[in-house]
């Protein structure tokens, strides 16, 4: 289930949150949540919930052993089980057909596993807790429907924020904040929730209907064919695809966390935010400090720093960053292209560590156009698993595959889709929230905004829900 | 009052505050979310994407554990939200607002025949090459009919069981088009050359030619042209990457042996693409298209083509095509449906299995919806449809085996045969051969879209048809 879908909006939201409201105390509201959340999963996944209990109650009994440890090896040691056991389950559960294909041919039976939905968020957020545990920033739960609480929640468990549990750890088990926040939440999802319906799945049309849809590019069956076609397409329709694909992501995933933490603010938890505006950034650093900040942050946190950081020899610290930028293009997806995305990315860290930066600092627009060229690249690598695919498009794009400018086609598409483009892109930048803001100190408008805008956003977004359009969530699988 | 009581004071005015401001929304997602568990209010159809929408799926453990049983209760409940026609008209002018609309492109996965558009002109120059090498080369001059019996009239059993394929319904044949274009307020569709499909169909054509020849029948393949290659220029063709269909006709036709009759209508739609030949909002042509392909058909066939004048036009109201829901472009024309009412309709009537109560070649469909005005043609697609002309008792009959395009052909068909066997061919599996002989057709003729000729989907089926 995602929560672009109308079951969701229309059944299992106000059904968890009337019995949410129902319930009296703080406990007997988590049970609902639990409930609802263990539905929520097993609505995908029906048997990959047993994987999440299992990891959950790994963490939950070797956390209990962390907290009790006499001595710091025994407490190493526990510490060292739960992270291997999470690290085993997802590898075999993500990664094994990607060893495999090391070796050779990746066998039947490999094939066949299934990715669970949001397992790599769940184990981040369970290596989380017990790493804080270890390190006594949290303490250990004693009740192990606490741990599968924090992990399986459904407004985070299968695409983020990775919320930390030091930082919900209060919140959801100590005390909650009422209604306060009520409005803001309610705000924060349907704005989400238009971001997706209205904005990123047009796009995503957009982008299937010029370079293939995920399915048929990720086909080796279909290569010669995908390639002819990838090859055929004009310069302008491949800047056009690369281009809605590039808006199609942004918007696509920080409207899931828009939802998450809009429905988290209704019931009093904070998520952390996710996004914060990342083409806005002006260099390769700074968009990752704004895209996807709860990754980041948690490799920072748990792998850059306790690897050595950058209070080390300067090779160290090479080593260190690119460490960090292969499990980062990893976590993105069982396949080369993300680890080349990943590495993609500290090249030019290193590159802006080495000289660009301060280079950049100096020039007022060109940050903003290096920026964004390099994400736009980027994004091809990360849209095709096939690299030569890949390559081709980035041919596609300067005219390199014998391809014409522009051809009756694209330039259709470019006039059809123009407006949805502009707005889009608006959509990227702190503009509309700036200019809401400003509206704000007016009673009126502000009153418009809390009470009429989020139901003329959810009405307008039903409609396009509507009848099974197009509406696949990118980080799903993540 | 203490320190506490003046901090609850604000914190509960604020609280009430939200849940006021909240209300309205509250409200709105509970209303909706009651209304969406009203099942009565579940629409069951849709009229504007004509077709059945999902039922709730039938509960089996294997599909509730690979998680498909949910997965379709989630499409379910999309697919049949109540006023979800509205919702989607409303998101219609929605997706109207993305640009300016001026043409439209409608990219689809589906399409099939795109590709060997390149190789076209090579392959064509080559199999006219053959064809000119070969005597028998040229379609044979019509061989006289032989005189028919006159017959008592047959009724149409209708207890009679066809074998029918489920695959590819008349709805369903509008996807095989693959992708679509708005050009001029009309919907093209950007269909192009496919030499596997193409041949594979020429040696189909070629058995199906020389079986009912052995039989002492006639066979003649009429592939109708799609409205693209008529109405666009060459050049306009090749920007599009659509095939010029007139060259795929001749290559297909190249290779067709001497038993098949080759319709070649192409030359003369071209010559009157100026006129209401197809429909703006649909794949298929109008009964005027159709005539001028029945003209070509008379001047293959051996016969006097009735002059248009003769027939009496019959308007059915505003048409709402097929491809009027897939592209979604306000700026389409508008269609009617305009039927010619043949001389002498009086003394034709028309029997069809599972539906007796139909008896004149054309349906008054002026009150039908709008998307459903192109069945005034024999009724629509059928499995098998006998049409009888009592003011021919002499003349010969005829097996009309055809995809949808075939319904307004086949009715000036009834100018020249005493009885026309209608089969569907996408429902009807009978062979061919069989039929002729049991219903003792002297001709036998194949009216067929390019389109779906270039597609493999179809290709199983006119096998079958053909044994």
């Amino acid at each position: 289930m995602v929560f672009s879908s109308l079951i969701f909006i229309y059944a299992f939201l106000p059904l968890s949150l009337l019995c949410y409201m129902l319930c009296g105390s703080l406990k007997a509201k988590n049970i609902s949540l639990l409930v609802f959340s263990l539905i929520f999963y097993a609505w995908g996944e029906p048997k990959y919930v047993l994987l999440l209990m299992l990891m959950a109650a790994v963490d939950w009994f070797c956390a209990l052993r962390i907290d009790i440890g006499e001595s710091a090896g025994e407490r190493k040691l526990w510490l060292a089980l739960a992270v291997f056991v999470d690290l085993l389950l997802i590898g075999v559960f993500k990664y094994a057909g990607l060893v495999c294909s090391i070796f050779g041919e990746v066998p039947a039976f490999v094939q066949r596993i299934a990715l669970p939905i949001g397992i790599s968020f769940y184990t981040f957020q369970l290596l989380t807790y017990v790493v804080d545990v270890y390190r006594g920033d949290a303490g250990a739960e004693r009740a192990y429907w606490h741990v599968l609480l924090y992990a399986a929640l459904f407004h985070q468990c299968v695409a983020g924020p990775i919320v930390r549990y030091n930082s919900i750890a209060e919140e959801l088990f100590v005390q909650r904040s009422g209604a306060e926040e009520l409005t803001d939440g309610i705000r924060r999802f349907t704005c989400g929730l238009a971001k997706k319906a209205l904005l990123a799945n047009p796009c995503g049309a957009l982008v299937d209907a010029i370079l293939l849809t995920d399915q048929t590019a990720s086909s080796s069956q279909l290569f010669a064919e995908n390639l002819s076609h990838l090859q055929s397409v004009t310069v302008l329709g491949t800047w056009l695809g690369m281009a809605a694909f590039m808006l199609q992501i942004y918007l696509d995933f920080s409207a899931y966390s828009d939802m998450a933490i809009g429905m988290g603010k209704v019931l009093g938890l904070h998520y952390p935010e996710n996004f914060r505006y990342p083409y806005a950034a002006k260099s390769v650093t700074e968009f990752w400090r704004r895209w996807h900040m709860s990754l980041s942050t948690f490799f920072r946190d748990y792998v850059y720093i306790p690897l050595g950081g950058n209070r080390c020899s300067l090779l160290r610290n090479v080593l260190n960053t690119f460490i960090v930028w292969a499990l980062t293009g990893l976590w993105h997806g069982a396949s080369w292209n993300f680890v080349l995305w990943g590495l993609y990315w500290f090249v030019f860290l290193m590159i802006e560590r080495l000289f660009l930066k301060k280079l950049l600092q100096r020039v007022p627009v060109l940050p903003h156009l290096y920026l964004v060229l390099i994400v736009f690249l980027g994004w091809i690598l990360f849209r095709f698993t096939d690299i030569r695919l890949g390559w081709t498009v980035v041919k596609g794009l300067f005219g390199l595959n014998g391809n014409a400018a522009s051809d009756f086609l694209s330039v259709t598409m470019l006039e059809n889709n123009v407006f949805l483009l502009l707005v889009s892109a608006i959509a990227c930048t702190p503009l509309p929230k700036a200019v809401s803001d400003r509206l704000a100190v007016n009673g009126v408008w502000a009153g418009c905004r809390k009470a009429l805008f989020p139901i003329v956003l959810l009405l307008l977004s039903t409609c396009a829900l509507v009848g099974e359009s197009y509406n696949p969530f990118l980080y799903f699988q993540f | 009052m203490n320190h506490g009581q003046h901090e609850a004071a604000p914190q509960s005015v604020q609280k009430r505050h939200e849940l006021e401001l909240a209300g309205p929304f509250i409200a709105v997602l509970t209303v909706l979310a009651v209304i969406s568990f009203i099942l009565p209010l579940r629409p069951e159809t849709s009229v504007r994407e004509k077709r059945r929408l999902r039922e709730f799926p039938t509960f089996t453990v294997g599909s509730l554990l690979s998680g498909e049983y949910f997965d379709s209760i989630g499409m379910w409940f999309s697919d049949t939200f109540p006023g979800r026609e509205g919702m989607l008209e409303v998101s219609d002018r929605m997706n109207a607002m993305h640009g300016l609309n001026r043409n439209e492109v409608v990219l689809s996965q589906t399409g099939s025949a795109q590709d060997d558009n390149a190789n076209l002109d090579a392959l064509l120059e080559q199999a006219e090459k053959e064809a000119s090498e070969r005597e028998a080369a040229v379609t044979p001059t019509p061989k006289p009919v032989q005189e028919p019996e006159p017959s008592a009239t047959p009724v149409v059993d209708q207890n009679t069981v066809v074998e029918a394929w489920e695959g590819m319904n008349g709805e369903e044949e509008a996807a095989i088009y693959g992708d679509m274009v708005v050009i001029d307020g009309t919907v093209l569709s950007r269909l192009g050359f496919d030499q596997s499909t193409s041949d594979q169909h020429v040696a189909l054509m070629n058995r199906a030619g020389d079986a009912l020849a052995a039989q002492g029948r006639r066979f003649f393949n009429l592939p109708v042209p799609t409205s693209i290659s008529i109405l666009l220029s060459s050049d306009m063709l090749a920007e599009l990457g659509a095939a010029d269909q007139g060259k795929t006709l001749r290559y297909m036709f190249a290779q067709e042996n001497e038993n098949v009759g080759k319709v070649n209508a192409f030359n003369n739609l071209l010559a009157h693409n100026s006129e209401y030949l197809y429909f703006n909002t649909d794949h298929h042509w109008t009964a005027l298209g159709a005539y001028y392909a029945y003209q070509s058909f008379c001047e293959t066939a051996g016969f006097e083509a009735v002059p248009l004048s003769d027939f009496t036009e019959w308007n059915m109201g505003t048409f709402t095509g097929s491809w009027y829901y897939s592209v979604n472009s306000r700026s389409l024309k508008t269609d009617e449906v305009i039927a010619l009412v043949p001389p002498g309709n009086d003394h034709i009537h028309m029997e069809i299995l599972g539906y007796p109560d139909y008896t004149s070649v054309i349906v008054d469909e002026t009150e039908a919806d709008s998307n459903m005005k192109y069945n005034c043609f024999i009724a629509g697609d059928n499995p098998l449809t006998v049409i009888t002309n009592d003011a021919l008792p002499d003349a010969p009959d005829c097996l009309v085996i055809k995809d949808s395009f075939g319904n307004p052909f086949t009715v000036y068909l009834t100018q020249h045969y005493h009885k026309v066997y209608v089969l569907d061919y996408r429902k009807n599996f009978t062979p061919v051969s069989t039929l002729a002989e049991q219903y003792g057709a002297e001709d036998v003729i194949l009216v067929q879209s390019i389109g779906v000729s270039q597609t493999r989907q179809a290709l199983p089926l006119l096998e079958n048809l053909m044994k």
